[in-house]
């Protein structure tokens, strides 16, 4: 399946700096995107129109931004499980590129897996980070935001 | 002339024998054939045993009396290296010459392929500490590498000879590191890993991390393997190929997800979003379109319905993954819509990386990888292909430069090597 390429693409408000009084939390999602509360349509107004997507056996991923975000939606929901963004999204300007980046803005994020492919990939309720299993300061791959149960 | 001794193998204990290190390790647990550690180069030079010496250095052993002869068995030849008196001044000679031949081969490898290998010493990543009760991982002391022995160095060289151009990084300037480990990469270990792929070591480059005692009594070649080993046994050049396929994989963006998923599903694999922890997950297709899900702790799989849902023996919906039935990898083998090549396939990653590995190591496997699984043996035929013409590229008409013939080996696309390929590929004859 794919959507009409959209070549103006909303301005991207992305706040890179969390208030450090509040920090991040699950509840603030990214860039105005909420898993379990914002919907598909939200996500298209702050990214334009997908521009392809995959089956999952238990719902459909939407790819944006030609290809450096991906959203899950699952089947009976009527909101975004899943928020998956690429390290290279916009340049990478937005996003923390380094592990030690990442931990200045999410917090504390525990090594949970090392993955052939994939590398090193750190965690904590609500974020997913992969990143290059070396050398240090191990660079950021990826980010996935969702709602923790 | 002066008449040299004929020197025996016999297995007589003490007396006039063949000491081979890779048969007697457990004999000599402990003694010759122990893992080297750290410092054993340095210390006791002048109080080597033969047995211990030709561990250090990945050869065999055999003797007459006092004369001690080194060699080795790589390429279905058993080689002889060199002979020497069993003095202290003879052992300290053969080390000089084994550690001189340990060199060149080295040398040999790494001009010929680009390859590079792990300095006694050298520092390679701090080692993974799975301690923690909440199952996070922690980095604990830094893993110091040791040089490479002959067995594993010809094992390589084998193996390079049939994987190539996956060695080589995505722009073919450089090659894959061999480090080889003095303490497992992960500590306290106690499962079956041997060596692991890393698409990044510490200078930012693809490796093979090779575990302690990897190769220890192992064969070195497919070739040593079918003339001396045992079947249920694999040999260092057919570990090493499985290890270079995961660079395959890298080269062809494996890593990034879309590719990901689309190579996963030609090969029978489909993605499932876990609800409660949002993972990805992958589960293997079955024949009758029901699905497989890996379950690492019990090391079984579990039945699921199309939406990725626990099924029970019964084909009903199960809550818990303690209802829901529970098959052995042998039978979700055979059950497996494109049938996994061996018995490693805890994701679609590792089931490429045996079907590459049967694909390239001889014509014997990838045989049996087309007459087994052809769905697979198409699919692993066209990555390779794509890997090949990473670095070789096509003509005007988008025809490869170079193919892989049937043994392995990469050839001109010409007539007669096309020819080689589809005489071999219609003579199989598949079974699924």
């Amino acid at each position: 399946m794919t959507a009409a390429f959209s070549n103006e693409l909303p301005e991207i408000t992305f706040d890179n700096k969390c208030d450090r009084a509040d920090g991040w939390v699950p509840e603030k999602g990214w860039n105005g995107l909420i898993p379990a509360v914002s919907t598909l349509s939200e996500a298209m107004e702050r990214l334009g129109a997908w521009q392809g997507s995959s089956q999952l056996l238990n719902g459909v991923v939407y790819d944006f931004c030609e290809g450096t975000v991906r959203i899950t939606v699952l089947e009976e929901e009527a909101t975004i499980a899943k928020i998956w963004v690429s390290s290279s999204f916009q340049g990478g300007a937005l996003i923390p590129q380094t592990i030690e980046a990442a931990r200045e803005l999410f917090g504390t994020l525990k090594a949970t897996k090392l993955d052939v492919l994939q590398g090193e990939i750190f965690e904590r309720p609500g974020l997913r980070i992969t990143c290059d299993p070396a050398p240090p300061p191990e660079k950021v791959r990826s980010l996935e935001f969702y709602r923790p149960g | 002339m002066e008449r040299k001794p004929d020197l025996k193998s016999e297995r007589v204990g003490e007396q006039d024998g063949q000491e081979n290190c890779r048969d007697a390790r457990e004999r000599l647990q402990g003694a010759a054939c122990q893992s080297r550690q750290p410092g054993d180069r340095t210390q006791e030079k002048g109080t080597l045993k033969p047995g211990e010496l030709a561990s250090r250095h990945g050869v065999d052993l055999s003797w007459q009396g006092e004369q001690l002869l080194f060699h080795i068995r790589v390429n279905g030849e058993d080689k002889k290296l060199m002979q020497t008196d069993r003095t202290p001044q003879g052992l300290a000679q053969a080390d000089r010459q084994l550690d001189l031949l340990v060199a060149s081969k080295l040398k040999e490898i790494e001009s010929k392929f680009k390859v590079t290998f792990s300095q006694e010493g050298e520092d390679i990543e701090k080692q993974v500490v799975k301690e923690n009760p909440d199952g996070s991982l922690d980095r604990g002391a830094m893993i110091a590498a040791r040089a490479p022995r002959l067995d594993e160095l010809y094992g390589i060289e084998a193996a390079l000879a049939h994987a190539a151009p996956s060695h080589l990084t995505k722009d073919g300037k450089e090659a894959v590191k061999f480090y080889f480990l003095q303490e497992k990469f992960v500590k306290g270990d106690n499962g079956t890993t041997l060596a692991n792929y890393v698409n990044k070591d510490k200078n930012g480059k693809p490796a093979v991390y090779f575990w302690p005692g990897s190769a220890d009594g192992r064969m070195i070649t497919e070739a040593d393997l079918k003339k001396w080993g045992a079947p249920e046994e694999f040999s260092i050049e057919s570990l090493l190929t499985h290890e270079l396929a995961h660079n395959s994989q890298y080269r062809l963006d494996w890593d990034q997800s879309a590719n990901l998923e689309r190579f996963s599903n030609a090969i029978g694999w489909a993605p499932y979003e876990d609800p409660a922890t949002h993972e990805t997950i992958w589960l293997i297709k079955g024949k009758q379109g029901d699905y497989f899900k890996y379950d690492k702790a019990g090391d079984d799989w579990l039945r699921c319905n199309q939406q990725g849902k626990l099924l029970d023996g019964a084909g009903k919906p199960a809550t818990a993954e303690k209802d829901a039935q529970h098959l052995s990898t042998a039978a979700v083998r055979d059950e497996a819509l494109v049938r996994p090549p061996t018995e490693y396939f805890d994701n679609a990653v590792e089931m490429d990386a045996e079907g590459m590995r049967m694909f390239r190591v001889n014509s014997a496997q990838r045989q049996q990888l087309l007459e087994t699984s052809p769905v697979l043996y198409r699919f692993i035929k066209e990555q390779d292909q794509a890997d090949i013409n990473l670095n070789f590229g096509t003509n005007e008409k988008g025809q490869p430069h170079k193919i892989r013939l049937p043994d392995g080996s990469l050839s001109q696309n010409v007539a007669n090597n096309s020819k080689i390929v589809a005489d071999f590929e219609r003579a199989s004859k598949a079974t699924r």
